[in-house]
């Protein structure tokens, strides 16, 4: 269901490539491109070795931060959806529950039983942190909006990639839906551009965001 | 289309209600007070005193609920559908519950589940959290999204409370001064952490606020893409936001009345803001920080500091860096030592963040 009247005054979008990640499992545009079942550092790991891309920031990363990282990084491939876009006209919209809850977790715990502060824990207990590592890799300017929610929003995340196009003057945007907590990580990534023939269905976008194991 | 702001209301650590706090600014000192930690390092930070908001596990909520109340109570249709938004800027809060018995309750959207119920919105309430660029993004996102039309009216509140979570993180950063925090001073010697929540209604209606505070002309959102936890040197990020924000103004750098910037009180934030306000050719409009009054309140700053900046300019006033003496930071800026009287209504306003996130919007006081 598409939101509100006021959906007809909004100009179509399009989505040039889908990546996703569920406990292990990468693909990108439905082809598999890693395969794990270890552990989640393991699986992360395992992800990022697969990659085309160099991530040389990968491994001081948190785990939220490589999650995004990962889930992002087929876009920028030499034949990816985001080689041809100017890296300061590509915007990022980034959705989770938990934020930076998984990295809050280690960092209290470590309050709690040596009363020390780690400042390099610290550092990633922002739920934005990710997508400032994303723009730090490959050297994003543009803008970029860290939401929350029970579950991925798939109008929110409409009206933010509209805002995002046609108001701050994104050329594409990164838009997914990243959680990692519990030892669980799943992630869903698009690329989104303002095209004249829009693919965004919103009943499409809940059944393949909303799609577990 | 014009997107006017108003109906809006603050608890910080400088009192409750925008007139009050005005007069609190206007006539009296910082704030900001000594507190012990029982397991750290003592601390100078910015606490809502407790007549407003009494001690408790439920704080943030009964901080959240008094603000809203306010709000939804000066305006004249507050019947809250599908044509309302509701934008939630916080970084992280309530976050000291992640060591209670419900770690769950911690999370963002258990925050945003509370405000609609409370408020009755239909629609799901957004959670922006760009760090502490979080309130201004937010007021960003909420301007464009009436602009663009997807919504009529939005509510825009900001909120983060004190926590031991996040105190004993920026003492470990050293990035806590051990004095209140003087913004853009040359003794600047790091930041003081506050606590606030504030809120502001953005609508294409103006008929439904009882009281009109000013205009939205334009905002944006830019990244350092250079480090996640210092800022740029050169200023890059918060340089692109204030262009582009102009640019969707429509409005010249030199048509700017007020700034009301970041100023933290850490070296390298507010060196960075210099650099980049001197880049934009801004080092003669007169600036300020409001942070020595009532600290870093975080999530919620951008939108408290834009509310009373603008009510400043609704009477008339570009208010002082409290407690600055002596300016020194590597641009040239026009860093107000005192209160000074003012008939332009122009106001930029920018946050900066952890993440390398910058955000800067541009609003006109209230000209009936």
């Amino acid at each position: 269901m598409q939101r509100g009247s006021s959906f007809a005054s909004m100009e179509a979008m399009r989505i040039l490539s889908t990546t996703i990640y569920r406990n292990g499992r990468f693909s990108v545009d439905g082809k598999e491109l890693a395969r794990s079942a270890g552990d989640l550092d393991h699986d992360l790991t395992k992800a990022w070795t697969a990659m085309e891309v160099e991530l040389p920031r990968f491994v001081r990363m948190d785990r939220s931060s490589k999650l995004v990282s990962i889930a992002a990084a087929p876009f920028f491939a030499a034949d990816g959806a985001l080689s041809k876009y100017p890296k300061d006209r590509i915007g990022m919209v980034i959705m989770g529950t938990h934020g930076s809850m998984d990295t809050d977790q280690r960092y209290l715990d470590q309050l709690e039983a040596e009363n020390h502060a780690s400042p390099g824990l610290f550092v990633y207990t922002l739920p934005n942190i990710a997508m400032g590592e994303l723009s730090i890799q490959h050297g994003l300017h543009g803008s970029g909006l860290c939401l929350l929610s029970d579950a991925p929003d798939i109008p929110q995340l409409h009206d933010a990639c509209d805002i995002l196009l046609h108001d701050h003057d994104m050329e594409a945007v990164i838009c997914g839906w990243s959680n990692i907590f519990a030892g669980s990580a799943e992630a869903t990534f698009m690329v989104v551009t303002a095209g004249k023939e829009g693919n965004w269905d919103n009943d499409e976008l809940e059944r393949i965001f909303n799609e577990h194991g | 289309m014009r997107v006017v702001l108003g109906s809006a209301h603050v608890v910080s650590p400088i009192g409750e209600g925008l007139a009050a706090s005005l007069q609190r600014m206007r006539e009296g000192g910082s704030a900001l007070q000594h507190i012990a930690l029982s397991d750290g390092p003592a601390a100078v930070v910015g606490k809502i005193p407790e007549d407003l908001l009494a001690p408790g596990p439920d704080r943030l909520y009964h901080l959240v609920d008094r603000v809203l109340g306010n709000v939804l109570d000066d305006l004249d249709r507050p019947q809250l559908n599908e044509r309302w938004g509701c934008y939630i800027a916080s970084t992280k809060g309530d976050i000291e519950a992640l060591a209670s018995a419900d770690p769950d309750h911690a999370r963002l959207p258990f925050l945003a589940d509370h405000i609609q119920r409370k408020a009755g919105f239909t629609q799901r309430p957004w959670i922006i959290s760009n760090a502490c660029a979080s309130g201004t993004s937010a007021i960003a996102i909420a301007g464009a999204a009436i602009a663009r039309g997807h919504i009529d009216h939005a509510i825009v509140l900001g909120v983060d409370v004190l926590s031991r979570f996040v105190l004993r993180g920026f003492q470990a950063l050293h990035a806590v001064s051990e004095a209140p925090c003087i913004p853009f001073d040359a003794a600047r010697n790091g930041t003081s952490l506050g606590e606030a929540c504030a809120a502001v209604v953005l609508t294409n209606d103006p008929a439904i606020l009882k009281n009109k505070l000013g205009t939205f002309l334009g905002g944006s959102i830019a990244h350092d893409a250079n480090h996640i936890s210092g800022p740029s040197r050169t200023g890059e990020g918060l340089v692109r936001a204030i262009q582009g924000a102009c640019d969707k103004a429509g409005i010249k750098a030199s048509d700017i009345h007020a700034i009301n910037a970041h100023g933290t009180g850490t070296d390298y934030n507010d060196g960075m803001e210099s650099i980049a306000f001197e880049r934009c050719e801004l080092s003669a409009v007169p600036m300020s920080g409001y942070k020595g009054w009532f600290g870093h309140t975080l999530g919620a700053a951008g939108i408290l500091e834009s509310i009373l900046a603008l009510e400043a300019l609704d009477r008339g006033w570009v208010l002082r860096n409290e407690g600055l003496v002596n300016a020194g930071v590597p641009g040239k800026v026009n860093a107000l030592l005192k209160d000074e009287r003012t008939t332009g209504d122009l106001l930029l306003k920018t946050s900066s963040g952890f993440g390398g996130c910058n955000a800067a919007v541009l609003l006109r006081a209230w000209k009936p």
